[in-house]
Order: C-alpha cells, then sequence, then structure tokens
C-alpha cells in the first residue's frame, strides 16, 4: 500500500463520536466523549482551553499517536489504527509533522543534521539541499553547523519548524510552539509559522492558551469540561 | 538504511558524553578483557600442563627409584618390543676456580630422551653430549660467569661446557627439579665420583612404544615394585594438576568470574539507566515516522558499536597483558610456553555481544513501544526497564560463565549462593550502620538531621555500592595480608643463627674430616647418619593387616623415608612419652606420625632398609620443629641397630657472612659434597611466591576495577536525585558549599562503614586461613583497622568528586529539563 500520497478526500481529519477515558486505581477518568471534527485541507486551526482540559490528548489522538477510547478518526481519509506499525510510521513520516513546545532537537546533530534527519528517514536524496534550502527560510542560513546547545531557544524552535516544513507535510501539529520562549521571541515565530504554512498550503492544527495566537487562525476551538467547541473567528 | 546506519554512529559517538555509555563501554571493555585474557592463559596454561605428557615426560612409562634399576626391567620391557633408555638424576655442586653452585645433574643413556626433544643453542644433531662434554642451561652460565667452551667441575672431573640447554623433558620431580639442570653422557658420570653408596640420586628406565604393550608393562611392573620404586605414567603425571600452577589457574578462573559478574552488573545497571533516559529521543524519533523495527535497529546499532570498539580494545588489551603475565610466570613454567589458539581471543568478544544482546533486547524492547504521543506531556512517562527479565537474564548468564570458567554447575550454583548471601548480608549490615552511624551524627553535627534524612532516602545504593566493595576490599586484603603474614612471620620466626647450608652426600671416610674443617671454623655440629627405609610392619604383623584404609594412605607410607640413629635425642626435639635408653635396642617416633598411624610405645616396628629388615621397639614418642633447619626424623633408631648398614651423612650449619670461605675449603677437599644453601632456597621461595602474590594482586586490581567501575555508576545515577534534593535545599536557603559538605559528608560515611565492614570480613576470613591453611597463630592486623576504612573512604569521597564534577545547579536543572 502507497502510503506516501494521501487518498483524495474532503477532509484531511475526520473525527466521529471520539472518546477518550483512561482507568485509574480510583475508576475510569472521561477526558472527553463524542467529539466531532472535521478539518478541510490547507486549514489553521486551534484548539484552546484551560491546563488538563485534555488539548495534548486530543491532539495525540487526531494525529494518529494515540487510540481512541471510542469512535474513529481518519486521517488524510485513512483510519491510522487500523494500520500495521510500518504503515502508520511511514505515513507518518511522509504526511505529518510535529513542532513541540520543547523543542526537542537531537544534540548530537547540528541544525542541518536534524533538519536533515526526517527526509533521510525517507529516503530523499536531496536531504541536504533542502534542509538547508528550509534552515535559510527561517533566517538560520548563518547557523547550519551549529549544535542545538549553541542555539539560543527561538533559534531552535526554528530549527524545529525547518525539521517540520522538510518534508512538505499535509498536516502540522503544534502543540504551544510558543510555550518556552518570551513573547517578542513567540510572535516572530508564531509569524513563521503560518508565513510558511500558508506558502506549504498545510494543515495546522495549533494548541495554545494564547487567545490572541488562536485568534490568528482560521478556526478555533475550545476544549473545556470534556467538550469541543467551535467559536467564531 | 543508510540514514538509519548514520544516525546510529552519531549517536554512539555522541553517546560518550554521557555517563551511562561510558560506564557501559567501560564495563564492556573490563568483561571482555577479562574473558579474553583468562581464556588465552588458561588456554596456555593448560596446553603447557597437559604437555607434561609424553613430551614432557620423555615417555611413554617411567620407572623411577632411589637405588639402581635391575636389568630384568629392561629385559621385560625388549620382550614386549618397547624402546628403553635410562638416566641417572642428582643434586650435586659444580664449581669453577672460583664459585659453587648447586646444580640438577642428568647422566644419560643413548636414545634419551625417548619422547619429545632437547633443544640446544647452537643446534646440534647429536642426542648426546660428546665424552667429556656437558649441556648446561644458562642459568648455570649466568650465575657462574662462564660462557659455551668454558670448564666446569662435577667432583673429581672437568667437563666442557659444549652446547646451552634451552629446554628438555624429563626435568624430574620434587627437590631436583628446581635446580639449574645439566646433563652429560651417561658414561661420564661414574669418572665423577659422585655416585656413593648412600649417595642421594634418582634412577630412571624411561620406555616408550605401542600403548597395550606399554600398558602391559606397565601391570608387571605394578605387580613386582619394589619399595624403592615408583611408576610414572601420563595420566598419573596429568593427576599431578592439584599442583601450584592448576591452583593459580583456578584462582585466575575465580577472579575472572567475579570480574565478570562484577562488569555485567555494571552493564545491566548502565543499560537501565540508558533506556530509561532514552524514552523521549526514541518517542521524538518515532514522530519523525521511524517504525519500531527501524528504532530497535538504530538502538541495537548504538550498543554493538560500543561492543565493537570495546571488543578491539579490550582484546589488544588482552593481547599484551597475557604476553606481561607470562613474562611473570616464565619462571614457574616448563618452557618454551606453546602460542595461543587465536580462536580464544574471540571468547571475549563473543561473550561481550551475547551479555549486550542479551541484556539489551526486553530493554530495547520496552522501548521502542515509547508512545509518540509522550512527547506532549511535561512529565514523560518512563517506559521502564524490564527489569523481572534482566535480572533472569542477568542471572542466566552469571550461572553459564560461571558454569564456563569453573567447569561445574553445582560449583557455579554454589558459588553464586554463597556470592549473593554474603552480598544481602553485607546489604543489610552496611545499610544498618549507615542508619546507625546517621543517627549517632544527628544532633552531633550541624548537617546531622539532613545526612540522616540522606541516609534514609539512598538506602537502596547502599544495598549495592557497600556490598560489592566491601568484597572486593576484602579480598584484596586477604590475598595481601595471607602472602605478607606468611613470608614475615617465616623470616621473624628463624634466630639468628638458624642454619643457612645443608650438607649432604657426606660418606663415612669423610666425616672426621668435615667435622675438623668445620670446627676450624668454629662452627660445633653434628653429622647424622642417613638409611634410607620405609615401615613395613608393625608388631610383626604386615602394615595392610594392622591399619586401616586411611591410615595406610598416609604419606610416610608410599615412600622411602630418612631414617637415623643417635645417642641422644637431638636439643630441638622433646619427648613426650616413653623414655629414649641409647643402650637398649628401640626407636623414638615423631609424636603427630604415631598418632597418624595409630603407633604406641612398646609397639613392635619393622622396617625395609634396602633390603634389610630392621625389627625395633618404640621406645619414645617426641615432638619436633620442622621449621627449625636442623636434620629432622621421623624416626630415631638408639645406637648399634643400624651400623652394619650403608649410610651417607648429613648435617646443618649457621655459615652467614663466612659461607664463600668455608664453602671453598669444604669442596675443595671433598668435591663429592653437595651443599645446599638454605638462603638461596629461600629466596627462590620467596621470589616464587612473590610473583604469585604479584599475579594475584594483577588480577584481583582488575576485579577492584571492575568494582570502581560500579561504584562509579551507581554513584552517577543516584546523582540525579541528589541534584532535586540539593536544588531544593538551595531554594530553601542552603548554601553550596553546604550542599557539598552534605554530599562528601554522606560519601565518606559510606566509605568508612564500607571499610570497617571490610576489615571485619577479612580477620574473620584470615583467622581459618592463617589456622588451617598456613599453620600459623592467629593474630589481628591492627593496621588494617585505619588503613582500609580511611582508604575506602578516599575511594568513595574520589569517585564521588569525579562523578559529581562539573555538575552546577544550573547545569543539573538544564540537564534535568532537557533529557533527550
Amino acid at each position: 500500500m502507497d502510503l506516501s500520497n494521501p487518498v483524495e478526500t474532503q477532509f484531511v481529519i475526520n473525527a466521529q463520536d471520539v472518546a477518550k477515558q483512561f482507568a485509574t486505581q480510583a475508576g475510569p477518568i472521561h477526558l472527553f466523549s463524542k467529539i466531532n471534527l472535521q478539518i478541510k485541507p490547507g486549514e489553521t486551526v486551534a484548539i484552546t482551553g484551560p491546563s488538563g482540559a485534555g488539548k495534548s490528548s486530543l491532539l495525540s489522538l487526531l494525529a494518529g499517536l494515540d487510540e481512541p477510547s471510542a469512535g474513529s478518526i481518519a486521517l488524510c481519509g485513512r483510519t491510522l489504527t487500523e494500520l500495521s506499525d510500518k504503515q502508520q510510521s511511514a505515513f507518518r513520516a511522509a504526511s505529518i509533522s510535529f513542532v513541540f513546545q520543547s523543542f526537542h532537537l537531537l544534540p548530537e546533530l547540528d541544525a542541518l543534521g536534524n533538519v536533515m534527519l526526517p527526509l533521510q528517514i525517507l529516503g530523499n536524496k536531496q536531504a541536504k539541499t533542502i534542509a538547508t534550502a528550509r534552515l535559510e527560510q527561517v533566517g538560520l542560513s548563518h547557523r547550519l553547523h551549529h549544535k542545538p546547545a549553541q542555539l539560543s531557544g527561538g533559534e531552535q524552535q526554528r530549527v524545529a519548524i525547518a525539521r517540520a516544513f522538510a518534508t512538505q507535510p499535509t498536516l502540522l501539529f503544534a502543540d504551544e510552539p510558543t510555550g518556552n520562549l518570551d513573547q517578542h521571541t513567540g510572535e516572530q515565530i508564531i509569524e513563521q509559522l503560518l508565513q510558511m504554512n500558508a506558502s506549504e498550503g498545510t494543515t495546522l492544527i495549533l494548541i495554545t492558551h494564547d487567545p490572541a495566537l488562536a485568534q490568528r487562525c482560521q478556526r478555533v476551538f475550545h476544549l473545556d469540561n470534556g467538550q469541543l467547541q467551535e467559536h467564531t473567528v | 538504511m543508510r540514514a538509519l546506519g548514520a544516525l546510529a554512529i552519531r549517536q554512539t559517538l555522541a553517546g560518550f558524553t554521557l555517563p551511562e555509555c561510558r560506564a557501559l563501554f567501560l564495563a564492556l571493555i573490563l568483561a571482555i578483557f577479562t574473558t579474553s585474557l583468562m581464556a588465552v592463559m588458561g588456554d596456555r596454561l593448560d596446553h603447557s600442563l597437559s604437555r607434561k605428557g609424553a613430551e614432557l615426560l620423555g615417555a611413554d612409562l617411567i620407572l623411577q627409584s632411589t637405588r639402581p634399576l635391575h636389568p630384568q626391567r629392561t629385559e621385560a620391557a625388549e620382550k614386549l618390543g618397547i624402546r628403553h633408555s635410562g638416566v641417572t638424576q642428582l643434586a650435586t655442586m659444580a664449581s669453577t676456580e672460583q664459585q659453587f653452585l648447586l646444580i640438577s645433574l642428568r647422566a644419560a643413556q643413548s636414545g634419551y630422551p625417548l619422547r619429545g626433544e632437547i633443544h640446544l643453542q647452537p643446534s646440534s644433531t647429536s642426542a648426546l653430549p660428546a665424552t667429556g662434554h656437558i649441556w648446561v642451561e644458562s642459568a648455570i652460565l649466568e650465575r657462574l660467569g662462564l660462557a659455551l667452551g668454558d670448564s666446569l667441575t662435577l667432583g673429581e672431573r672437568d667437563f666442557i661446557i659444549s652446547h646451552t640447554l634451552i629446554s628438555s623433558p624429563d626435568r624430574g620431580r620434587g627437590f631436583v627439579s628446581f635446580n639449574p639442570q645439566a646433563i652429560i653422557r651417561a658414561d661420564d658420570l661414574a669418572s665423577t665420583g659422585l655416585l656413593l653408596p648412600g649417595s642421594r640420586a634418582q634412577y630412571r628406565l624411561l620406555f616408550a612404544g605401542e600403548p597395550e604393550a606399554i600398558s602391559t608393562l606397565q601391570q608387571q611392573f605394578k605387580d613386582g615394585l619394589e619399595t624403592s620404586e615408583r611408576l610414572i605414567a601420563i595420566d598419573e603425571e596429568e593427576d599431578r594438576r592439584g599442583s601450584a600452577l592448576s591452583r593459580a589457574s583456578a584462582f585466575l578462573k575465580l577472579v575472572a568470574f567475579l570480574t565478570l559478574l562484577i562488569s555485567g552488573l555494571t552493564i545491566f545497571l548502565s543499560l537501565r539507566r540508558f533506556t530509561r533516559l532514552q524514552n523521549r529521543r526514541a518517542a521524538l524519533l518515532r514522530t519523525l515516522g521511524l517504525n519500531r523495527a527501524q528504532l530497535a535497529g538504530v538502538y541495537l546499532l548504538q550498543l554493538l558499536g560500543y561492543w565493537f570498539i570495546a571488543a578491539l580494545v579490550g582484546t589488544l588489551l588482552a593481547l599484551f597483558a597475557q604476553q606481561g603475565l607470562f613474562l611473570l610466570l616464565a619462571d614457574m613454567l616448563p618452557q618454551p610456553i606453546p602460542p595461543t589458539r587465536p580462536l580464544f581471543y574471540l571468547l571475549g568478544p563473543a561473550m561481550g555481544g551475547m551479555l549486550v544482546v542479551a541484556l539489551s533486547l526486553p530493554a530495547l524492547k520496552q522501548l521502542c513501544r515509547t508512545a509518540p504521543a509522550d512527547l506532549f506531556h511535561e512529565q514523560l512517562q518512563s517506559s521502564g526497564y524490564p527489569v523481572r527479565i534482566s535480572y533472569l537474564v542477568l542471572g542466566l548468564f552469571i550461572l553459564l560463565s560461571g558454569f564456563f570458567y569453573l567447569n561445574s554447575l553445582v560449583l557455579s550454583l554454589l558459588l553464586m549462593g554463597i556470592l549473593l548471601l554474603s552480598a544481602l548480608l553485607i546489604a543489610w549490615l552496611g545499610a544498618r550502620l549507615m542508619v546507625l552511624f546517621g543517627h549517632l551524627l544527628q544532633n552531633r553535627l550541624h548537617l546531622g538531621s539532613l545526612l540522616q534524612s540522606r541516609i534514609q532516602q539512598q538506602q537502596r545504593w547502599y544495598r549495592l555500592q557497600i556490598p560489592v566493595t566491601c568484597l572486593l576490599l576484602s579480598l584484596l586484603s586477604i590475598n595481601y595480608l595471607a602472602l605478607t603474614d606468611l613470608m614475615q612471620r617465616w623470616r621473624a620466626e628463624l634466630p639468628a643463627n638458624t642454619p643457612d647450608h645443608f650438607l649432604i652426600n657426606v660418606q663415612p671416610w669423610e666425616t672426621d674430616d668435615v667435622i675438623n674443617i668445620l670446627q676450624q671454623a668454629d662452627i660445633g655440629t653434628q653429622l647424622w647418619p642417613i638409611y634410607r627405609g620405609r615401615l613395613t610392619a608393625l608388631n610383626q604383623a604386615p602394615l595392610a593387616d594392622t591399619l586401616n584404609a586411611e591410615q595406610l594412605s598416609h604419606g610416610s607410607l608410599n615412600r622411602e623415608l630418612n631414617l637415623t640413629w643417635a645417642d641422644s635425642i637431638p636439643a630441638h626435639n622433646s619427648l613426650t612419652q616413653g623414655n629414649w635408653q641409647p643402650d637398649q635396642p628401640g626407636v623414638s617416633v615423631e609424636e603427630k606420625l604415631a598418632d597418624e598411624l595409630g603407633l604406641k610405645v612398646g609397639d613392635l616396628l619393622g622396617f625395609d632398609i634396602g633390603g634389610t629388615r630392621v625389627e625395633v621397639p618404640i621406645n619414645s614418642l617426641r615432638t619436633l620443629r620442622w621449621d627449625s633447619f636442623q636434620p629432622n626424623f621421623f624416626y630415631i633408631f638408639t645406637p648399634a641397630q643400624l651400623n652394619e648398614l650403608p649410610a651417607s651423612f648429613i648435617t646443618s650449619f649457621h655459615l652467614g657472612d663466612r659461607a664463600g670461605e668455608i664453602n671453598r675449603n669444604l669442596l675443595q677437599n671433598h668435591p663429592t659434597l653437595t651443599l645446599i644453601d638454605v638462603r638461596q632456597l629461600l629466596n627462590q621461595l620467596q621470589t616464587l611466591l612473590g610473583q604469585l602474590a604479584q599475579l594475584s594482586t594483577l588480577l584481583l586490581l582488575l576485579a577492584a576495577l571492575a568494582a570502581l567501575l560500579l561504584v562509579y555508576t551507581t554513584l552517577h545515577q543516584e546523582l540525579e536525585q541528589r541534584q532535586k534534593e540539593n536544588a531544593l535545599l538551595r531554594t530553601l536557603g542552603a548554601s553550596g558549599t553546604r550542599c557539598r559538605q552534605l554530599d562528601l559528608l554522606e560519601l565518606a560515611l559510606t566509605g568508612g562503614c564500607t571499610g570497617l565492614l571490610a576489615v571485619a570480613i577479612t580477620e574473620l576470613s584470615l583467622w581459618p586461613v592463617h589456622q588451617r591453611l598456613l599453620q600459623l597463630e592467629p593474630v589481628l592486623h591492627p593496621t588494617l583497622w585505619w588503613a582500609l576504612p580511611l582508604g575506602s573512604l578516599v575511594l568513595f569521597v574520589t569517585m564521588g568528586l569525579i562523578s559529581h564534577r562539573s555538575k552546577s545547579l544550573s547545569a543539573s536543572y538544564r540537564l534535568l529539563r532537557q533529557q533527550l
């Protein structure tokens, strides 16, 4: 099965009646239930909500990294949980990217090496050229051979953004991408992220606490008390 | 795939900056080095020892006697189509104008040896020295300052040294085999005048032929073996593996097992820590698109990378180390030592690879199950380490390697059990001791309360650090003290005028002159006649009818003993039962021997002395001191019992610094005398013991190195908890200095407690070792009581400083926040 090209479909994400619960010693905890969400290609979506509402868990489910307790989620027309680990991984490598709050760069690789890595995993022969171009795009052409420890927080997140866009993913999930940065740097990073997203036509799912940041997305959802509600922008 | 390979290589190299990877790598080197070294040494030692078969025996069968062998013996062999040859070996003095040296002389007949070869320098096609020529080992040339072509005097004849003896089979057994060796033709022996009645010589007949014929001959000889004869066959020779070298080999294996065990534990702990810290990274790689198999591949490649480098380093180290160790053992082993089979070098890497794969697979399996979703949570769920499976794998591995080293499943199980029980006991005691000290110091020290709470938190680490270090320190101390005690006390117990020379082979017609020479030098001495004989009857019945099986296997009944007669009991003997009546026929028996054989005063003993039967009642029992360096005898007869029999005489005396002059005087007048310098023998023995001590210390240091690495690993692993705790203390107002003081105080206490326990174990273990094995009066070692705790304290503090260095508070925070 060729997983590198998404199936032609109206929605890149189609979540139907999704629920998630955890078993604890004190009994099951229902994080959320009956969540329905349909996202079209190229849309920018923000998910907000108070701490502990389950935003990150919802993101994991939508990205196919976790299985829902009930309901189904289709990414690019495919239900990931029905695929094998190998197929899921191949799909993830080709179609999904992530940007994390804590950057998560590999410390032993320089900026270029970090951006090249997902391309190399895909077997892309042009990995170095593409990665260099992506780093130029985020304004780090002078930092290609710097290790993460030699970069500032903002620069590290830019490397992470360059890495996320390197494979031209269909879907980009960003979990509080400015959470570890000061306000000024955070704004610059968001600008960069949205700009690249627009030019690549990637679907962006962004988790944030910041209402102002959320307002910059086309659609905004609020998760609270296990319910997901769409707010009008 | 190439990208994954490159990633694995980068990960491997980057891993060297992580303490757990460094510990894993070093532990692997140690494990591989130890295994290869022991395999190679074991192989060479075994090879060397098993050559004591035909090649070293010089024959398929040897008949040895203290008297000339009967011609019928060779006739029997000829009938069976067996080839034969003969050799006479004796310890004698070789001399030049200026110097004397005790050597072992072999006078060989044609065809000697029948198996194996004599190697000479320069090489020679001739099977025996030419008439009037002698082949000598290089030690003789060195010690007498001679060269090839020089002359050497043996008894009454001069010989030309024609060749250096490099190696030869059939070096002989017992005392004679220790001395530097020389070979002459059998025809030349008579002209030296060395072989006289009562001379101590070994006469050997060598046989070689078809196995069946040899077996028949062996049976024939066994059936008609005389009291002075002994049969030496290849299989019996191989039974002699209970020798010092075999024990050294066993010790080698035991230490190797211990090192491997500790290294295995370090590898286990490092892998546990490594996989725990890799969760976040594994999750990230999964989000980048690696599937589980690829992830496992990357990590396995990384670990195999460490293994590969460790295998190279470990094997190279083993190659050099074994050469060094064999140089150390050179004097103890028959030369040349056979080379190692290259296959044995691969054992270490193979074992290391198995260890890494077996211990890491369960952990890697768990690691690959890391959920990528975990990256979205600040508090990452640890995928954990499959502890139970890994303990099982480790246990199985230890059992297998124990079996490999000790050659017995029961023994390795027993050893594991003993080690485990001792470790558990020490762990419990150590942890209790720490709590006790913590309690005692609580109100006495400024940091007492903090120390007390730290001790409570760190209990699980103490249970690992204390027993491992304690057992190793104890082993090192026991090894060192047992050997030094033995040597020191031995020397200390010799009074100033203890005899330092034995004079043997004194003929009856030489006794007056010898006494004269000694008296002129103010040396008063007594010459003891020596008769070779053995006990054959008790109360007129054969021993087989009167003694039990255990008594019959007593060493004194299976060989010829030195018997003597005297007017009075020697001064260094004391009567414990009966009366010494010189005018009555009687024999005085050494008390311990009498006790073991069940002999009582009044029993009638029958002796066979060179074919003559002598019957005499026991008149007394006496004790004696074997370490007095005086001639000592199990049986001393009253005068007139043995007068008719041929004898040579023996004596011992103290020469001290005048040795050279008196030796010359004695040997110039009586060239066939044999003078044994006890100091030289003692020096030889001390060198031998010293070499064994060096070898065992070196090997134990290897184990100690493994233990240090383990302590380092454990100290590093507890660092995280410490840093968190220190960070908390800092926020509560404690200064950085105080936190450091607390760390050092705790480490010093751990070291001190470990040392104290090690002292107790050492003293308790040395007690039976001294009493039973070394037969010394057990004593306490006061120095040990402060040196070991202090040493252990310094060790722990140093290791703590090394493992905790360069970790500032901010660095610790950073480390904790971004462990990827």
